[in-house]
């Protein structure tokens, strides 16, 4: 047996005997809080390890990669996270820039910052998730 | 083989949603070398597994061409927004492509149109397809990395 589709506006959850009132929820409200793009990626090799609506990512140069969605948004207005783990060498902090974006491509850079310095620098990996309207 | 349902009209996020869930993720072992400018590093483009087979799937992605189109409304000054998102999703789909195919596909997506179309015009090429063995196998002097100058444009048409 096939399984079909459900179409609803609202969520309502059984929730009274608890709080004494049901709660409920628009479904467009879940649909626009989803993340529209995840990464995470081999930084070294550049590698995807896994994505949703990501077409390529391109190793721009130490500590430098762009991202390119399959989907595109409706503008470059939209929010991300990201994050990596380890580093080529010992790092004290790091941050993550986003100069440049599109509707469908993402620059960022990684920093790593030592006891006396701040340079570009690649991380073991890298995750981003993104958050907005598609066109 | 997993057969595609008619996509052309349905969201491209949807059928995303699709391909997720049903298509294995396919590792290419192409990669796109290419010079945005002289004063840059070389870049290297790596395919997105899942992007990758949905293209080898066929009848998800839409044409390239609308990608441009989108790129042009965004190259306006007077740009906000989108408008033409349905390009995207009511356009007809292309059908299963093999990897080169993709790959050549994605060039013309995701690399800037002034390199894939000018690719062989200079002293050496601005682009070159190769496998991810032939990149040097750590990353030390990364942003030293650049198309070798004894790659001649007619070599690699011959």
């Amino acid at each position: 047996m096939g399984f079909g589709t459900v179409a609803f506006d609202t969520l309502q959850t059984s929730d009274s005997k608890n709080t004494g009132t049901n709660k409920t929820l628009d479904t467009s409200f879940v649909f626009n809080g989803t993340s529209r793009h995840y990464l995470h990626l081999n930084g070294s090799t550049h590698s995807v390890l896994d994505s949703f609506n990501n077409s390529s990512t391109t190793d721009d140069g130490t500590g430098l990669a762009t991202f390119t969605v399959t989907s595109s948004f409706t503008d470059a207005n939209y929010a991300y996270t990201a994050s990596r783990n380890g580093s080529t060498n010992n790092t004290f902090a790091f941050t993550i820039e986003s100069p440049t974006r599109t509707t469908t491509t993402m620059s960022v850079s990684t920093k790593l910052s030592a006891a006396s310095s701040v340079d570009m620098g690649d991380a073991n990996s890298f995750s981003c998730s993104i958050f907005g309207d598609l066109a | 083989m997993t057969n595609t349902p008619e996509f052309q009209g349905t969201h491209l996020w949807d059928r995303l949603c699709w391909a997720k869930e049903t298509l294995e993720p396919h590792q290419s072992d192409y990669r796109v070398v290419y010079e945005d400018s002289v004063d840059e590093c070389a870049k290297i483009l790596v395919p997105d597994p899942n992007w990758m087979a949905c293209a080898l799937q066929g009848g998800i992605l839409p044409p390239v061409e609308v990608y441009w189109e989108l790129a042009k409304d965004e190259a306006e000054d007077s740009f906000t927004k989108h408008t033409r998102g349905y390009l995207l999703h009511n356009t007809k789909p292309v059908e299963a492509m093999t990897e080169e195919q993709a790959i050549e596909y994605l060039i013309m997506k995701d690399c800037p149109q002034h390199v894939w179309r000018n690719w062989n015009q200079g002293n050496k090429p601005k682009m070159v397809i190769c496998r991810k063995e032939q990149l040097p196998g750590t990353r030390e002097w990364r942003n030293a990395w650049k198309i070798t100058e004894e790659l001649s444009v007619t070599d690699l048409a011959a």
